[in-house]
């Protein structure tokens, strides 16, 4: 009983899952954006193989030449070669944005949970804090974050990580509040479950759509405020190819080398724009109630 | 509905205490020696105590809490360290700037982004919906420092038809403000037509839509009568709600165009770690935006009745 049961119910978890590839493949967004997180994940990984420039080693007699066929991008104002390094740029954004967004579901996620299913005391508390944190507005809190711990890659990941909390707490508890009015949770709750048992499995893995949704969207979120960081002075070590970061000190070769500021600028602008649009289409493609 | 706004006010107040709670501690979290580090690398033992004792490090923790509450209270946010002058009326002077740069921001973004948005729900699937859903994601995905410098590079570099930074006092000149105005409001116009296209379309999928289409209401009333009025309630809140990211958008914004607003000095005390003068930068700016919060629920609820019973 309990084995047939199971069964029919892989099959429908498979049979859904290959629906929501169908209809992403389908979907004009995930077209454009999933070739773009492609191609900038595969330059990213291949950088040493595509190009026979180092992204760190200075090189003075180079500097700030226009782009050409040795240097497709031009060169930055210490002779490096800014195609190379906003392919390594290419993981370091990518680095920073999955392990800050990572960061934000693992604190953001659970909290938001126990706060939606237990309501009450707990609820309010929580979401007093959350206001609180809510009360630093978009790149605020990154900033106060960086004030206080100093600048530096693992710094900025915690910073980009920790300022997208407050989001998915607010995300999971209103999930979880519509989904213990649920039937289904009052009948495993009647039929005696003990409550991590329903917070995990009944709760926790219904919230994970709407999780995935807003964790493709918050990682262009993330990539923005970490180079809005770099851009500002504030971000990563001055050496590590990061594009915020090559913006910023691009800005100062503005008038006599544009593309300095330009490329790097382009490279955030596309990555941020397809993980918005794969998120758009995730979210559409993971609604049931949509047809496609 | 005065039981609503002062039900709103008071859950205020834990927010605004927990505010001050974290920007005390930001100073008292630094890594290491707290004085230590705001002093440099290159200050002398006597130079470190000094800044101990002003800024009373070497009290018992909730004493200075306490004291740093009490001057809150009298609005004294200290002085800066790099200057010497005091914090508050440095936060004023350009707290100004950076609201006429956030005013103008608005007064594009939101005409243009509704306009988006009704002229792509009301065309939909057709070419010009495509576009204009492209140019509303184009706008949430650009980041606004990269979209001021290209800016800069076509209307001050190339036709040289606006300058590329500055304020233009003491003569008030408004083609300043124009680039990072619309830089500011790139984000904003975006999620405006986005909103407002969804809105519009859910509005349009309801039933009195079709009552008001069967009883012979041409396009225009449907669209414009009926639609667009329910369509604009959620718009409202979110436009008021963004107000405030909009502020903290004004800390890349002034920086790119070297503007001088609270965004450009906060950044500037962050580089030279003053500390008093980032201290009260942050919590003047988590109090402008709880205070527009608070005034936009409040103006929702008067709105929307059913807000209040909630």
């Amino acid at each position: 009983m309990k084995t047939a049961s199971n069964s029919s119910k892989d099959a429908l978890d498979k049979y859904w899952r290959r629906e929501v590839i169908r209809r992403l493949s389908k979907h004009r967004s995930a077209r454009l954006g999933v070739p773009i997180l492609l191609f900038f994940v595969i330059v990213g990984v291949l950088a040493p193989f595509l190009s026979p420039y180092d992204p760190i080693k200075i090189n003075l007699s180079e500097a700030l030449r226009p782009p050409s066929s040795d240097h497709i991008l031009g060169t930055d104002e210490l002779g490096r070669d800014i195609a190379t390094r906003i392919m390594y740029g290419a993981r370091i954004s990518m680095f920073i944005g999955f392990l800050a967004v990572l960061i934000g579901l693992a604190i953001g996620a659970p909290i938001g949970i126990i706060s939606g299913y237990y309501g009450g005391a707990i609820d309010f508390a929580l979401q007093r804090l959350t206001d609180v944190l809510l009360a630093f507005p978009g790149i605020l809190l990154a900033l106060v974050l960086v004030a206080t711990l100093g600048v530096g890659l693992t710094n900025v990941i915690i910073a980009v990580g920790i300022s997208s909390v407050p989001v998915y707490i607010r995300l999971a508890r209103g999930q979880t509040l519509y989904i213990r009015e649920l039937s289904y949770v009052e009948a495993v709750r009647a039929l005696g479950l003990r409550s991590p048992t329903i917070l995990f499995k009944h709760i926790f893995l219904n919230t994970v759509d709407p999780l995935i949704v807003q964790s493709t969207l918050q990682l262009g979120t993330a990539i923005l405020t970490a180079a809005g960081l770099g851009f500002l002075g504030l971000g990563v070590e001055p050496t590590i190819p990061e594009w915020g970061t090559m913006l910023g000190t691009g800005r100062e070769y503005l008038m006599s080398s544009p593309h300095v500021a330009t490329f790097p600028g382009l490279a955030i602008f596309l990555v941020v724009l397809a993980f918005n649009l794969l998120g758009d289409a995730l979210r559409d493609a993971l609604d049931p109630t949509l047809a496609l | 509905m005065l039981g609503y706004i002062l039900r709103r006010i008071v859950l205020a107040i834990p927010v605004i205490i927990g505010v001050t709670v974290i920007v005390f501690a930001m100073v008292r979290f630094l890594p290491g020696d707290p004085a230590r580090v705001i002093a440099g690398v290159a200050a002398t033992e006597e130079e470190v105590e000094t800044i101990r004792r002003q800024l009373g490090l070497d009290r018992p923790i909730w004493e200075q809490y306490a004291s740093f509450m009490w001057n809150l209270i009298r609005l004294d946010l200290g002085k800066s360290m790099f200057t010497g002058k005091p914090v508050l009326p440095q936060l004023m002077e350009t707290m100004q700037n950076t609201f006429i740069l956030a005013v103008a921001a608005m007064a594009i973004a939101i005409p243009v982004g509704i306009v988006i948005g009704i002229i792509s729900a009301i065309n939909r699937g057709k070419a010009i919906d495509q576009v204009a859903i492209v140019a509303s994601l184009f706008g949430v995905s650009m980041p606004a420092f990269w979209l001021g410098l290209m800016l800069i590079l076509l209307f001050a570099v190339t036709l040289r038809v606006l300058p590329a930074g500055g304020i233009g006092i003491p003569n008030w000149d408004p083609r300043y403000v124009i680039l990072p105005a619309l830089t500011l409001a790139a984000h904003l116009i975006g999620v405006l037509a986005r909103m407002t296209r969804s809105s519009m379309l859910s509005v349009l999928g309801q039933d009195y839509i079709r009552t008001a289409r069967s009883k012979g209401a041409t396009e225009y009333t449907v669209n414009y009568k009926h639609a667009l009025r329910n369509a604009l309630l959620p718009v409202t809140t979110i436009t008021g709600l963004y107000f405030g990211y909009l502020l903290s958008g004004t800390v890349l914004t002034e920086t790119v165009f070297a503007w001088p607003g609270m965004g450009r000095l906060l950044v500037n005390a962050i580089s030279n770690r003053d500390y008093p003068l980032i201290q009260g930068g942050v919590l003047l700016f988590s109090l402008i935006f709880i205070v527009v919060n608070l005034i936009v629920d409040i103006l929702y609820a008067y709105i929307d009745p059913r807000i209040r019973y909630e």
